[in-house]
């Protein structure tokens, strides 16, 4: 942690929230990106990031210095993802639109290939997490995405080391099997989706 | 050494020195089943690492500071000073009632009686 980001934190802890604007600027990205892996949409994405850090903000008299504000946050962010899951409050599969609206910017943005590409991806990648329980979808996200330790998991998620293991382990069997599955049906839709928009934007 | 050994340095991911490697690699020549098994892990790994970082829209923090702003307002404390004792509440309702309560009982400002009167007029 710099000390600009410690200053930041105390200055925060007195109530200065233009120093805990500065927080969640910095920490915007990866407490979304754990959100939207979580929960799979932007909208419940949103909501759940903005959630995290205003909790943040409210038990920062808690937060202890010594801790890793982004492992601190990224727990709360988790957590609150995990609850939410827990209480069915999200409908994982929504449409395709909604789903993948922050790769369509209106500025230049990828080519049409790339963004069927990118879509695709995203789809796969949800499909296989889908299927995980809360826990361990948040442990495969911390460690695919944000290269955590075991140890650095168990802490966010409030398990043991071993426990973390576990979970690691059944989870990437779970998806190596799934994803086996997806391999035989969806070659031939994933090229077909690719080819199709491009003669798509061909002919217009 | 057992199938089940092979099948847990793949699915863990685990760091292996260069006799193990070697071993493993010699093992997923035999064994299609685990060959499955560590060529879907590795492309799951590779999905995962090269598909595009979620990010929020535009002036996401700005609506976070926001929504922290009317939070931290809903949630201010309502002051009633008397002469001797402060009521606070997040109820601004209940802490009225009582303050009001409080004034009719000491006889400072008959409060309530004069609400009383109002509602009887």
């Amino acid at each position: 942690m710099c000390n600009t980001e410690q200053q930041w934190i105390a200055a925060a802890k007195t109530g200065d929230k233009d120093a805990f604007a500065k927080l969640v600027e910095k920490y915007q990205r990866p407490v979304y990106s754990v959100c939207y892996r979580m929960l799979g949409t932007p909208t419940a994405a949103e909501d759940a990031a903005q959630e995290a850090f205003i909790r943040a903000y409210q038990a920062l008299d808690q937060y202890d210095i010594s801790r890793s504000f982004a492992t601190w946050v990224l727990s709360i962010a988790s957590n609150y993802s995990i609850d939410q899951l827990r209480k069915k409050k999200v409908t994982i599969l929504s449409m395709d639109n909604e789903k993948h609206a922050w790769l369509a910017p209106p500025d230049p943005g990828p080519s049409p290939e790339k963004a069927a590409l990118q879509r695709e991806k995203l789809g796969q990648i949800q499909s296989l997490l889908t299927d995980l329980n809360e826990v361990d979808r948040a442990a495969i996200i911390l460690q695919y995405w944000h290269d955590y330790s075991y140890e650095e998991i168990a802490d966010t998620l409030d398990l043991s080391s071993s426990a973390v293991k576990s979970r690691l382990f059944r989870a990437r069997r779970l998806m190596a099997e799934k994803w086996q599955k997806m391999q035989l049906p969806s070659t031939a839709p994933v090229n077909s989706t690719a080819k199709r928009i491009a003669h798509e934007t061909s002919t217009i | 050494m057992k199938h089940q050994q092979y099948e847990t340095w793949i699915l863990l991911g685990t760091e292996l020195d260069l006799e193990q490697h070697r071993e493993l690699q010699v093992h997923l020549k035999q064994c299609s089943q685990c060959q499955s098994l560590y060529q879907a892990t590795h492309q799951i790994a590779h999905l995962f690492k090269t598909s595009p970082v979620p990010e929020p829209s535009p002036g996401f923090s700005t609506r976070c500071m926001t929504r922290i702003e009317k939070v931290e307002t809903r949630k201010k404390p309502v002051y009633f000073r008397n002469n001797s004792q402060c009521y606070f509440s997040s109820n601004p309702a209940a802490a009225l009632k009582r303050w009001l309560t409080n004034q009719g009982r000491h006889g400072t400002i008959s409060a309530i009686n004069a609400g009383n009167d109002y509602f009887s007029r």
